[in-house]
């Protein structure tokens, strides 16, 4: 395969996501610009300016609204087709770590280190009309108005909360590598398991959540989502950084069970060792095996970010020296018994 | 007989003679005296034993043995009786309050010495009726020839012996995962002097001082025994319904194995057991004798007095097999020199060739499909022999008969022979510059060709050389040998060299495809079908098993082997036509057990495919599960959404749009 690369900044790159039709994609990074390309060409349409380093982002499914979350403590909206700004959300927050639209964008999922305590990671739920319409009205908003809250529970320190399936559940990942399930309107804790030794940096649900993917310091590993129990788990030494699950895996007609894990040696120690594991590793999970690895030569630093086409036909990454590449798989990918 | 007078009433009639007469009255007599004296005791219940071996006593001093007893338990601390009868002849009865205190009693007194003089035997009641009690006859229970030979079809059961001294365990070798497996585990047996299979497998064969006994069939039980005193050889007849056995002095019996009986006995002295040759149909046994040849009819072993030959020193006998010839040879002092073949059909006698030099010795071998008979004959001028010839007559043409021959200049020491395929090798030393025999051994190999057109040919295969090695053992199929030295207390013990007969340019050569060594090799044996060859060691308890080529497949140092034989195989255990029809088709006959030899020469491989398989069973039944549920619940999805993912009306292909600009030139 043949993959080409787009550059919009300097700095490293934090996130990339692709919008649920799959012809554009957005790349965030740490000077606060979030750049957004076409896929099939990588032809920069336009720029949206964040306030602070982007951590996270998040798209409706019409591709209308565009969310972030920075490490100044904001959270802004964009409407995408113009680059217009709507407004953000500032108070209270030091920094914000997570965001995410529930299935149909009803509702937001926040989670953010408040300003009172640097204990407890917080996480937050609002409904989304509710702000459109009060960001219409006021240009910024100092105050948060609260409409559903989540206590976070004893010595849980978030780092993503996600939304489980039809919005039932809500599962939460911690910085001491806890996972914990929620039931959604009711509250309770149903689930919560030490799964690895380190931080858990990123976990991703398969397209009909049927599995859960995590990574993080030991490697990657795969639970059940209703029951939080581990079918099959991946060892690496180099710490992962993003997971991502291919559409495929589960489909009836062409089935592919495959997993992409990525990461490295953080970049503030790239001079010091030889082995620095930048590699992309393509992984069988059904037979718990690798199956492939990709590396570029010319990769400075670790990868950051990874994100699956929606009809799984290639991803797009997101690296240290913001580069972001795009692959396309080619016809082995369909036709060798190695990628069954 | 004295039931009799009870029964028949001879009142009526007159005793005749008068010896009857007073023989009677003495009777009447004798009974009532000597029965008068001796006292009856009373041994009826199971609270008493029986005491035999006492001093014997008279009526005065029976008080004082009762003491002298008592005083005797006391000493040994054994249970007092309560109650004694005593009598004169040294018998007493002794009475005890308990059943259990009986029993004691008598096995604590039994065998026990009251005197120098005297032993004591105890007896309870109940083992005395077991002594008078006779065995239960239990009918024999013959196993059918299907169970017999069941190890046949199993290609698992073509076992091996190995034996530590008195445990049996039957093995197969597992060639393409080079190791030995079990199939019946440590089998104790009884002591025994030494051990053989039969011809056809189907009998372990154990000899001790005063009978031999016969194990066999799925779990090696024992299923006939047969007495005769140190008997020491036998001979199995072709399909083993019969058996002779020779005692090494002169005594032979002719057995039925499966009734269990003898049939017949035949005393010869100055004999051995080569003497008696059984007919490859079963139905004759021929047996040399001083006059001439003896022939018995089966199945009861009459002699045939008819088919008897009388000629003068015979030395060796065969049956010709597939054909109605007995080929004799006869020589000695004074006696004319003779080989020829008998036909029983049509009463002729076939003549060898005419022999008019001094002879030594002749040795006759007979090919087992009867095409061809060979004969080794030793030529000796003044006391010494000087050549060997070997020849080979075709049976085909008997009129005049076909040799083919060829002589070595020397005295043979060894011939050995593979009758099947026709292969000969006769060993000599070698001799030094001054004439003097040598350490070293030369082999010459020869085999038997048949041709449509010139016959039957004696073919040179050529000679060894130079080698240590004083025995060659071929294997069954005559295209692989093996020459080996056992013998003890010599340096060239445990040479081992593997050798291979093979067709370059239609010609047949000879090469020697490995020569290695086994420290202190008692014993070497091919197997029955010639793929394997095993040595084994005495001293040292060693075993090693080797392919036909010379190639090391097992190893084993620890176990404690004593003994070790392969099990026998017939030489056909399919008929003719369905062993053609296996030649012809072998491709596709092998095609059946590729997958089972890849699966376990590829192990490795065939092991993962299996976990993977059971991987993805387990994953896609959890993956279905899943499906299930988000299919379920599409309707919810939509209201959710507000599109439906799977409506193809909801979508609306990409187009690209290419925008053109004419540029003013």
């Amino acid at each position: 395969m043949r993959p080409f690369h787009v550059r919009g900044t300097d700095r490293a790159i934090m996130t990339v996501k692709i919008n649920y039709d799959g012809d554009l994609f957005f790349t965030a990074s740490q000077d606060g610009g979030i750049n957004c390309w076409l896929t099939e060409t990588g032809e920069r349409l336009g720029n949206y300016k964040a306030s602070g380093a982007v951590k996270t982002l998040d798209l409706t499914d019409n591709s209308e609204l565009l969310v972030s979350g920075s490490l100044e403590g904001s959270v802004d909206f964009f409407q995408i087709n113009g680059g217009k700004s709507l407004g953000k959300l500032t108070a209270d927050m030091r920094k914000a770590k997570w965001v995410e639209f529930s299935f149909g964008d009803e509702n937001l999922i926040i989670v953010y280190q408040p300003m009172t305590s640097t204990i407890n990671y917080e996480t937050r739920i609002l409904k989304v009309q509710e702000i459109l319409d009060k960001i219409k009205l006021r240009q910024t908003q100092d105050v948060l108005e609260i409409t559903d809250t989540l206590i976070t529970p004893e010595k849980f320190k978030t780092t993503q909360a996600s939304w489980g399936y039809l919005n039932q559940t809500i599962v939460m990942a911690s910085t001491e590598g806890e996972l914990l399930l929620l039931s959604y309107p009711q509250k309770q804790e149903i689930k919560r398991v030490q799964v690895h030794d380190g931080e858990i940096k990123q976990f991703t649900f398969a397209k009909d959540f049927s599995i859960l993917a995590t990574a993080a310091n030991d490697g990657c590993k795969i639970f059940d989502p209703a029951t939080l129990q581990l079918l099959r788990q991946f060892k690496y030494e180099v710490p992962m950084n993003a997971v991502a699950i291919s559409p495929l895996f589960n489909s009836e007609q062409k089935p592919k069970p495959h997993l992409i894990v990525a990461g490295g040696i953080p970049a503030r120690e790239t001079a010091r060792t030889k082995f620095q594991g930048f590699d992309i590793h393509i992984c069988n999970v059904i037979y718990e095996e690798e199956v492939g690895k990709l590396l570029n030569p010319n990769q400075i630093g670790p990868i950051n970010a990874l994100a699956f086409f929606p009809d799984g036909k290639g991803f797009i990454t997101g690296e240290e020296g913001g580069y972001s590449r795009v692959y396309k798989f080619d016809q082995t990918y369909w036709e060798n018994d190695l990628f069954k | 007989m004295s039931q009799l007078q009870d029964l028949i009433d001879f009142s009526k009639e007159e005793l005749q003679s008068e010896y009857i007469k007073k023989a009677c009255e003495e009777i009447e007599k004798a009974n009532k005296d000597a029965l008068a004296d001796q006292p009856k005791l009373n041994f009826n219940s199971n609270l008493s034993i029986l005491l035999i071996g006492l001093p014997k006593v008279n009526n005065e001093l029976k008080p004082k043995l009762i003491t002298a007893l008592k005083g005797f338990l006391k000493k040994n601390n054994y249970i007092q009786f309560v109650d004694i009868d005593l009598n004169n002849i040294g018998q007493a009865v002794l009475s005890y309050d308990n059943e259990d205190q009986a029993q004691q009693a008598a096995e604590q007194i039994n065998n026990q010495n009251f005197d120098a003089k005297h032993q004591l035997l105890a007896f309870t009641q109940k083992s005395i009726y077991t002594i008078n009690k006779t065995t239960e006859y239990v009918p024999i229970t013959l196993k059918s020839r299907q169970e017999l030979l069941a190890f046949h079809k199993d290609p698992r059961a073509a076992v091996t012996i190995i034996q530590e001294k008195s445990k049996l365990s039957l093995k197969w070798l597992n060639s393409l995962e080079k190791k030995l497996e079990d199939n019946i585990n440590e089998k104790k047996l009884p002591a025994y002097d030494k051990l053989q299979w039969s011809p056809l497998g189907q009998y372990l064969v154990l000899f001790t001082e005063n009978e031999f006994s016969l194990y066999g069939a799925q779990d090696m039980e024992l299923l006939h025994k047969f007495e005769h005193k140190r008997v020491s050889e036998l001979l199995f007849s072709p399909d083993e319904l019969y058996v002779i056995s020779y005692d090494g002095l002169q005594q032979f019996i002719i057995w039925n194995i499966r009734e269990e009986r003898q049939l017949r006995q035949i005393v010869e002295e100055e004999t051995s057991i080569n003497s008696f040759k059984f007919r490859k149909d079963n139905k004759l046994l021929a047996f040399q004798a001083k006059d001439g040849i003896q022939i018995y009819e089966a199945p009861e072993f009459y002699q045939k007095t008819p088919l008897n030959l009388k000629v003068a020193g015979v030395k060796q006998i065969e049956w010709v097999p597939q054909t109605n010839y007995l080929a004799v040879v006869c020589y000695g002092k004074d006696i004319k020199t003779q080989i020829f073949l008998h036909d029983y059909s049509k009463n002729i006698v076939v003549k060898w060739r005419n022999i008019a030099f001094e002879i030594d010795s002749i040795q006759i071998f007979v090919h087992t499909y009867g095409k061809w008979v060979a004969t080794l004959i030793k030529k000796k001028q003044k006391n010494k022999v000087f050549a060997t010839t070997l020849q080979v007559g075709n049976l085909n043409k008997t009129d005049p008969f076909e040799i083919d021959e060829h002589t070595i200049n020397d005295d043979v020491e060894n011939i050995f022979t593979e009758l099947n395929t026709g292969k000969f090798a006769l060993s000599y030393r070698e001799k030094d510059k001054q004439q003097k025999p040598t350490q070293q051994f030369t082999f010459h190999l020869y085999s038997v060709q048949e041709d449509a057109k010139k016959g039957i040919k004696l073919c040179q295969l050529g000679e060894q050389k130079g080698k240590d090695t004083n025995e060659l053992l071929w294997a069954s199929n005559g295209n692989y040998f093996a020459m080996v030295n056992k013998t003890k207390n010599s340096p060239d013990q445990g040479k081992v060299e593997f050798g291979q007969i093979s067709k370059k340019n239609e010609q047949l050569v000879t090469e020697i495809t490995k020569s290695t060594n086994h420290f202190y090799m008692s014993h070497a044996q091919w197997d029955p079908t010639g793929i394997h060859f095993i040595t084994m060691s005495d001293l040292w308890h060693s075993v090693n098993i080797w392919s036909s080529i010379g190639e090391q497949l097992v190893k084993d140092t620890i176990t404690k082997v004593s003994d070790i034989h392969w099990r026998n195989k017939p030489i056909h255990i399919l008929p003719y036509k369905e062993e053609q029809e296996l030649q012809n088709n072998s491709k596709s006959f092998t095609k059946k057990y590729e997958n089972e030899d890849d699966k376990i020469l590829n192990k490795a491989k065939h092991e993962k495919e299996q976990k993977k398989r059971e991987m993805s069973n387990q994953f896609t039944q959890y993956l279905n599960e899943k499906r299930k549920i988000y299919d379920d619940k599409n309707d919810i999805r939509k209201k959710m959404q507000g599109w439906d993912e799977e409506d193809p009306n909801s979508y609306v292909f990409y187009k690209k749009v290419i925008k053109e600009e004419v540029v003013n030139s």
